[in-house]
């Protein structure tokens, strides 16, 4: 408000002519019908930033630590973490995470830093981009089997469920287009750099997490896809080449930067959640140096996981939740990997054990091992002992150590004793979906599996 | 438009005749005006018509009129006595330079015919020709009040208008809600205008996240005027309400919830005037609280741990509640509501001169409000200094130009109140009886003691203390307000025609508030401190332009025609920054401390109006009235940025005896009208934008990754889809009533009924987030009220040494949700709500109690009854096997004794009233008066969160019987009961009442209780003194009277006041009791000296 607003208000008074017509612009000027405290349009690299901190809240936070509860890598040792580690939730209890897929932070401003990009002629941020949104989506059709996503993010208000099978045809899809992309050398491809906190920019690292991307999600359809354990080797060999290569979080000591982790077990929710018993038994009983990465000792001085039914005790917790060496599990600075070489060599493991090539899967369980500074396989390597040590090495993923599981029952956990067993697939959020969309069936009616794990685990739901 | 040029050129010719007139002789007119029972009326005005000259009547009925000669040409005129209350009489007079004597005898006409009254946007009508109820408010009923809030002044004034004090602190808001909630997006506060002109009445409460969008209401920390009580009541010489969409279409989509017009006192010509009004209130807290006094802190019968050892514990933690043992005989134990209040006092003085001449009028007054509150301690204040200067003079002959301008000084003190750990309430009824709240000081440490943390040392100085003590948070919690607002207009009147009139008025209101609300170091929110500092400007810029033409073509045929154009800007801009961890104790300012974090906001509102006014008056006994208005707003979708509102509406005198006459029927108006109105949507709705420094949440643990990382701004879509094709909300109402009057007016009344559909009503309806988005406002709801409203007078005496006169005011308002596009319920968004008490709009179609679906109800969980489909934990159904010769509603009561939780949610309080209604009565004899106000609301629960948070922490005297045995459904929660465990004896103790029995447990409905009272709102005697010791002492008038303002509630609510609101005059919700501070009485010295 201004010289300026009553001067103009007095002109379009005063002017004889604004009895009939009014002043043109007087209901349109600009603050008035556009909001003058937020910006209307945002640039690709503050979209890079803001999902990759979005996608950080969805997948190393709230569905992330129940599926570690679930794997028994992490146990329920307090309040709401004992209902969940027994499997005891109801449909409105993951709303939230369901959000962080779809809406700010999520596949709306990864469309829109997509068209943007290419717009721009910057495909490198439009290759990042694709490649976020591939691992968005996978991930959320690895939970929730059948999502909206062809219809989603349009101006459909009730966008239709997808099969899964065509979501993961058109994850591959995107991650192809992504390599397309990121191949890119001209000049206009200068790419987000410091805007894409988790790898700087740098399409050196993007492409082969793409590639590990697609043997990612060729292996989640091994049950339904005689032909995926092949394209899944394929691609793993073009994958994560070294650790170094990592795709990690960015995390820091800065209150708005410490990862989720921490906050929850010692800024929010401290005793909630603790170790897993029957990782910290593998661990203990196979001696493996990362025991003492991942957990602390308990009060007594021993090593001490939550045993699957949950409940308090004098139980270890995560290693680094009191420290900031990075090298420690919880350190509030520590990067929480995404995609790793880890996990390619083991991709590669299985992918060459379904496909009879054990030399190859045993060289990659090797390589795995050693990176890891653990004894390699004294002869060819199984099925277990590849899920087993991707079971371990997945420590922070717990999205795929629970697909593992479901496609493999490996390793072999006991479900929580009472129960119906560890659940196969989690229901549709209520709040956010199902009230608005009637696409998506009633609890009742709702599959207990997804297509790509269609038998369940013996002694378990499904 | 031949006849236009003749006319202008004559006023041309009249201008420069008037010019050289300067030779002829001036003319005076004196006369005494007096009743037709024969005593002089003071106060009367007489005005030569059309000249803008006139005078008031003496205290002895004279007047006296100076005509200059310069516009004494021998010209005739007609000079006209009026007093409201008599009916106007008219002499016809020809000005020619000679004295002129001329007497009125006025007739006494309590109906008012005749009174002009203002119907908004510049239009005026006279009271016969309202087609659709206009309730006047004059002067001495606002000054007869006390009120220093202009809104609160209303209370009980006309029916189905609502006014309900935010509590009796200095300074707090008033809400007001006329004829039932029609939004879901605001608080359904009515468009003020004063003078013509419209006014900010927001209530912004400090720390609420962007007042300007209306998010300003909160259930926590400090109370807040609503702006329009920044009028003083002394200038105001009436109040109109238009109360439904019939009256207020003229004002468009801004009226949808009603408007109040506001005119301020204007001088008329002679004598200069002055008066002085004094007045000296004293104000008491008008309630006491149940506490426990004879159990001590602890938890199950023992001492909390920090007592277990001889010696105190340093810095030891302690429980926060009274389960502990008995007190032995002769503990000392502290009144921990007494020792908090003391006896407030208000001094309110406004000094006024006005007068003036036939060509230039002044009024200015300036007042001073002084109000110091019933808290104990310095801090609890509000301060109010007004001028105010109303002038007019007249340019030419046919043209005037006037202002009305007015500057306030608003500052205050407030303190920490409801939903809040550093509240005053909360902190103190939670404290054990045996501990000394007022010692807030460690007297060894010198550090903030509470019975949380009662031995604290210099080692916790940045510890909470589990609740303030109260003490401390009244004197170190500071918040302070402090507004400097100048509003008011220019305006000009030229009567360019005969029949033509245009008039220009151009209107201002602009303030700054400036805000600090600060915690001091160990407060227990933000026991390493925090200061909030806010600044807000408002401004609001309104043109307002009309023409009228009026035309009376025969006797029975007349009518006028207004045209009118209206532009109007709103600018609100927030910079608010809250700083967290103070760096030195001291002082609680922005750059001492170490985190910041701003919100700088802003919001800019265009509309461009026009309308059209249309009467016609037949036969002198029926009028009608149409109009119409074209509303543009920038908030509207910009595909749709026009709307239309119409009104129409008709009223037939169709029995008026004459003027003279009596009989038993003397008066008889049918009215039946039809308005539509609207309610704007909040701006910005329309567009899409990216929010800034958002921060993704890890689902629902407080676990938060600003989006702004590694020194990388990022931004992510909104939440809420733009929504470009809003419309504003549309109320749309048709109203029918009759006015009449017997034995020869000396009773009189009315009665109307009116219903309204608000339809296209306004939500953020929740979208799939697949789409991307969480929201998308929407006109998509449907809300209905309707309702009777009615009034009666009856003068039984009316002489002139004795007078009585009494009056009764009725209102039903029924409010209905109708639709709400498929939801079961829409939470109010601007209102914080508690969790097992959430504000909402209910319209669950399962739910076939259709009293429960209302705007503005509560939703929670009540036990487990008969009649509702309950299924039992143990899967038994509780209506096939235990309800077939229960009563409705009986309550299942378990095996063990108590009665079960049923989860689901439902209605649990209703806070809208049944009706309200009002009683008035006033005797004079010679020169003493007796008055009385009586105001009653019937039903309109409230929740008494209060009792069931002292229940929880064994603080509440109910919780005194603990340990002894009690039968549900008799002795305890009265009431039908079946089950197996019907009639069992159990006993009541800390599991109950933390258990299911708690405030804090699951069953709300156990703490809602009728909020239904009878309140003795104005009780006076006065006394008019006019001797001859009043004239020597140079006095004209001196009035002297004694008042009690809100001196008895009759009430059941066992809380402290059915009248608490607790989130004040913003929030939509009404009927929410937590902790909030106290309602006041008050005793009052009035005196006026006139002169």
């Amino acid at each position: 408000m201004s010289m300026h607003t009553i001067s103009r208000l007095a002109v379009c008074a005063v002017l004889p002519a604004t009895l009939l017509a009014g002043c043109s612009d007087w209901l349109t000027t600009k603050n008035a019908t556009s909001n003058p405290n937020f910006p209307t349009v945002a640039g690709t690299n503050q979209l890079i930033t803001a999902i990759e901190v979005g996608q950080t809240a969805y997948l190393t936070g709230d569905l992330d630590r129940l599926f570690m509860m679930w794997m028994q890598q992490a146990g329920g040792s307090d309040r709401q973490y004992v209902p969940y580690a027994n499997y005891v939730y109801d449909e409105d209890a993951f709303s939230p995470d369901w959000t962080s897929a779809y809406t700010g932070g999520g596949l709306i401003d990864m469309r829109t830093a997509e068209q943007q990009a290419l717009t721009e002629g910057d495909s490198i941020t439009a290759g990042i981009a694709y490649t976020l949104e591939a691992l968005d989506i996978g991930e959320t059709t690895t939970v929730w089997g059948d999502i909206p996503y062809s219809q989603a993010v349009s101006n459909v208000l009730q966008p239709a469920l997808d099969p899964q099978q065509q979501v993961y045809a058109e994850v591959q899809a995107k991650l192809d287009t992504a390599l397309t992309l990121l191949a890119c050398t001209n000049a206009l491809c200068v790419g987000p750099g410091a805007a894409d906190l988790w790898a700087n920019g740098d399409p050196t690292v993007w492409a082969p997490v793409a590639h590990t991307l697609k043997a990612r999600y060729y292996l989640h359809t091994v049950l339904r896809d005689p032909t995926a354990a092949a394209s899944a080797a394929t691609q793993a060999a073009l994958g994560i080449p070294d650790a170094s290569h990592n795709l990690e979080t960015y995390q820091s000591t800065n209150p708005n930067e410490r990862n989720l982790f921490y906050q929850f077990m010692v800024l929010q929710r401290s005793g909630y959640m603790s170790a897993g018993g029957f990782l910290v038994d593998l661990l203990t009983s196979t001696h493996d140096p990362r025991l003492t990465k991942y957990f602390s000792k308990n009060s007594a001085g021993v090593y001490h996981g939550v045993p699957a039914a949950g409940g308090p005790g004098d139980y270890s917790t995560f290693a680094g939740l009191n420290t900031t060496d990075t090298s420690l599990a919880g350190a509030p600075n520590q990067r929480v990997p995404l995609v790793t070489y880890a996990e390619n060599q083991l991709i590669l493991a299985e992918a060459d054990l379904r496909s009879g090539n054990p030399g190859g899967a045993t060289a990659a369980y090797n390589a795995e091992r050693t990176s890891q500074g653990v004894p390699t396989a004294s002869g060819t390597v199984t099925l277990q002992q590849v899920i087993t040590e991707k079971y371990i090495a997945d420590f922070f993923n717990g999205f795929e150590t629970w697909e593992d599981w479901k496609r493999t029952c490996l390793p072999a956990i006991t479900p929580a004793p009472g129960t119906a067993g560890i659940p196969g697939r989690i229901l549709y959020p209520l709040s956010t979906e199902r009230n608005a969309n009637s696409n998506i069936p009633a609890p009742n009616a709702q599959p207990a599996l997804n297509w790509d794990t269609p038998t369940a685990c013996a002694g378990n739901a499904g | 438009m031949q006849c236009t040029l003749r006319q202008a050129g004559a006023t041309l010719a009249l201008v420069v005749l008037a010019a050289s007139a300067a030779r002829a002789q001036e003319s005076t007119i004196t006369g005494r005006v007096t009743s037709d029972a024969g005593t002089p009326l003071p106060s009367a005005s007489v005005i030569i018509e059309g000249t803008g000259i006139g005078s008031v009547t003496r205290e002895d009925g004279t007047y006296t009129l100076v005509v200059p000669a310069a516009r004494a040409n021998g010209q005739t005129a007609s000079l006209v006595a009026r007093l409201i209350g008599y009916r106007p009489a008219t002499a016809p007079i020809t000005l020619s330079g000679t004295h002129i004597t001329h007497d009125f005898v006025l007739i006494a006409a309590p109906l008012k015919l005749g009174e002009v009254v203002v119907t908004g946007q510049g239009t005026t009508s006279t009271r016969e020709r309202l087609g659709a109820v206009v309730n006047t408010v004059d002067s001495s009923q606002i000054r007869k009040s006390n009120e220093s809030n202009v809104v609160e002044a209303l209370a009980g004034k006309a029916p189905n208008v609502y006014v309900n004090q935010q509590s009796g602190e200095p300074g707090a808001s008033s809400y007001i809600r006329v004829r039932g909630l029609k939004t879901l997006d605001g608080s359904g506060q009515p468009l003020f205008i004063v003078d013509g002109v419209p006014i900010d009445n927001t209530t912004i409460e400090t720390n609420t996240a962007n007042p300007g969008l209306g998010e300003n209401a909160a259930v926590g920390g400090s109370d807040a005027p609503n702006r329009a009580s920044d009028i003083n009541p002394n200038d105001i010489e009436s109040v109109t309400i238009l109360k439904g969409a019939a009256a207020a279409a003229i004002y468009g989509a801004r009226a949808g919830q009603g408007v109040v017009l506001i005119t301020t006192r204007h001088a008329t010509a002679g004598q200069t005037r002055y008066s002085l009004h004094s007045t000296a209130s004293f104000d008491k807290v008008n309630s006491e609280y149940p506490l426990n006094t004879k159990y001590g802190q602890g938890s199950d019968n023992a001492s909390p741990s920090c007592y277990a050892l001889a010696a105190p514990i340093p810095d030891c933690s302690s429980s926060s509640s009274s389960w502990g043992p008995l007190l032995p005989a002769g503990t000392t134990t502290y009144n921990h509501w007494d020792e908090l209040f003391n006896t407030g006092h208000t001094f309110d003085n406004t000094l006024s001169a006005s007068g003036g001449n036939e060509r230039t009028l002044f009024y200015v007054s300036l007042g001073r409000n002084a109000q110091n509150g019933v808290v104990v301690g310095p801090n609890n204040w509000y301060d109010k200094t007004t001028a105010r200067v109303n002038a007019s003079h007249r340019v030419i002959e046919k043209l005037k130009v006037g202002m009305d301008i007015s500057y306030v000084d608003a500052r205050g003190s407030f303190i920490q109140k409801g939903s809040n750990i550093d509240g005053l309430l909360l902190g103190s009824l939670r404290t054990p009886p045996e501990f000394n709240n007022q010692q807030y000081l460690d007297p060894t440490t010198g550090m903030h003691r509470s019975y949380r943390f009662p031995w604290p040392t210099l080692a916790s100085s940045l510890d909470s203390r589990g609740y303030d003590n109260p003490f401390f948070s009244i004197n170190q919690n500071p918040s302070n307000g402090n507004v400097s607002r100048a509003f008011g207009n220019i305006n000009a009147v030229w009567d360019a025609l005969d029949w033509l009139n245009i008039k220009e008025t151009f209107g201002l209101d602009y303030y700054t508030d400036e805000r600090l609300e600060a915690l001091s170091l160990t407060s227990s929110s933000e026991p390493d401190g925090s200061v909030s500092q806010a600044d807000y400007k408002n401004t609001e810029l309104d043109q307002n332009l009309t023409a009228t033409a009026s035309h009376t073509f025969n006797p029975s045929f007349a009518g006028t025609l207004t045209l009118g154009q209206n532009l109007n800007s709103r600018h609100f801009r927030q910079l608010y920054v809250n700083g967290i961890t103070l760096v030195a104790p001291q002082p609680l300012i922005l750059n001492n401390t170490i985190t910041w974090t701003p919100n700088d906001n802003q919001n800019l509102v265009h509309s461009e109006s026009y309308f059209g006014q249309a009467t016609a008056d037949l036969w002198s006994q029926l009028y009608l009235t149409a109009a119409l208005r074209n509303d543009g707003f920038s908030s509207f979708g910009l595909s749709s940025q026009r709307h239309w509102f119409p009104k129409a509406s008709a009223a037939w005198v169709f029995h008026q005896t004459p003027a003279s006459g009596g009989g038993i029927f003397s008066y008889g108006k049918l009215r039946l009208a039809y308005g539509e109105t609207g309610t704007e949507p909040l701006p910005y709705a329309t567009g899409q934008w990216y929010s800034v420094g958002t921060s993704f949440a890890d689902a629902g643990w407080g676990s938060t990754l600003l989006e702004n990382q590694n020194g990388q701004g990022g931004l992510s879509i909104g939440a809420q889809k733009a929504q470009p094709n809003l419309a504003p909300e549309r109320t749309k109402e048709l109203e029918a009533g009759l006015d009449y009057a017997l034995f020869d007016q000396k009773v009189d009344g009315g009665v109307t009924f009116y219903n309204d559909r608000s339809v296209g009503v306004i939500f953020q309806a929740p979208l799939a987030n697949s789409t991307g988005f969480f929201t998308q406002a929407q006109n998509a709801a449907t809300l209905r009220n309707r309702g009777i409203e009615a009034t009666l007078n009856w003068r039984p005496i009316t002489r002139q040494t004795l007078k009585w006169d009494m009056g009764v005011q009725f209102g039903w308002n029924q409010n209905r949700v109708i639709s709400l596009a498929g939801q079961q319920f829409v939470d109010l968004a601007t209102i914080g709500s508690f969790t097992g008490a959430v504000a909402t709009a209910w319209g669950d179609t399962t739910d076939h109690n259709m009293s429960d679906h209302q705007v503005g109800v509560l939703r929670g969980n009540d036990f487990a009854r008969c009649g509702r489909g309950v299924i039992l934990p143990d899967g038994t159904n509780l209506d096939q096997t235990y309800c077939q010769n229960a009563p409705a509603n009986a309550m299942y009561i378990g095996p063990d004794g108590f009665p079960v939780l049923d989860p689901q949610q439902r209605v649990i309080s209703i806070g809208n009233p049944d009706w309200t209604g009002s009683f008035r009565t006033s005797v004079t004899f010679h020169n003493v008066t007796f008055s009385a106000l009586v105001d009653h609301k019937q039903g309109g629960q409230v929740w008494n969160g209060t009792k069931g948070a002292l229940y929880n922490f064994g603080a509440h005297k109910d919780t005194e019987i603990r340990g002894e045995t009690r039968v549900f459904g008799s002795t305890w929660l009265p009431g039908p009961v079946v089950g197996p465990g019907a009639g069992t004896s159990v006993v009541l103790d800390q599991n109950w009442f933390q258990g299911l029995g708690s405030g804090f447990g699951p069953v709300g409905t156990q703490f809602v209780e009728s909020g239904t009272y009878t309140k003795l709102r104005e009780l006076a005697v006065s006394y008019t003194f006019s001797g001859n010791w009043v004239r020597d002492l140079g006095l004209s008038s001196l009035d002297l009277r004694l008042a009690g303002r809100n001196l008895v509630t009759w009430t059941k609510y066992s809380g402290i006041d059915p009248e608490t609101n607790l989130a004040g005059a913003q929030a939509a919700i009404q009927g929410v009791d937590y902790f909030n501070n106290p309602q006041t009485r008050s005793f009052v010295i009035d005196l006026g000296l006139n002169r």
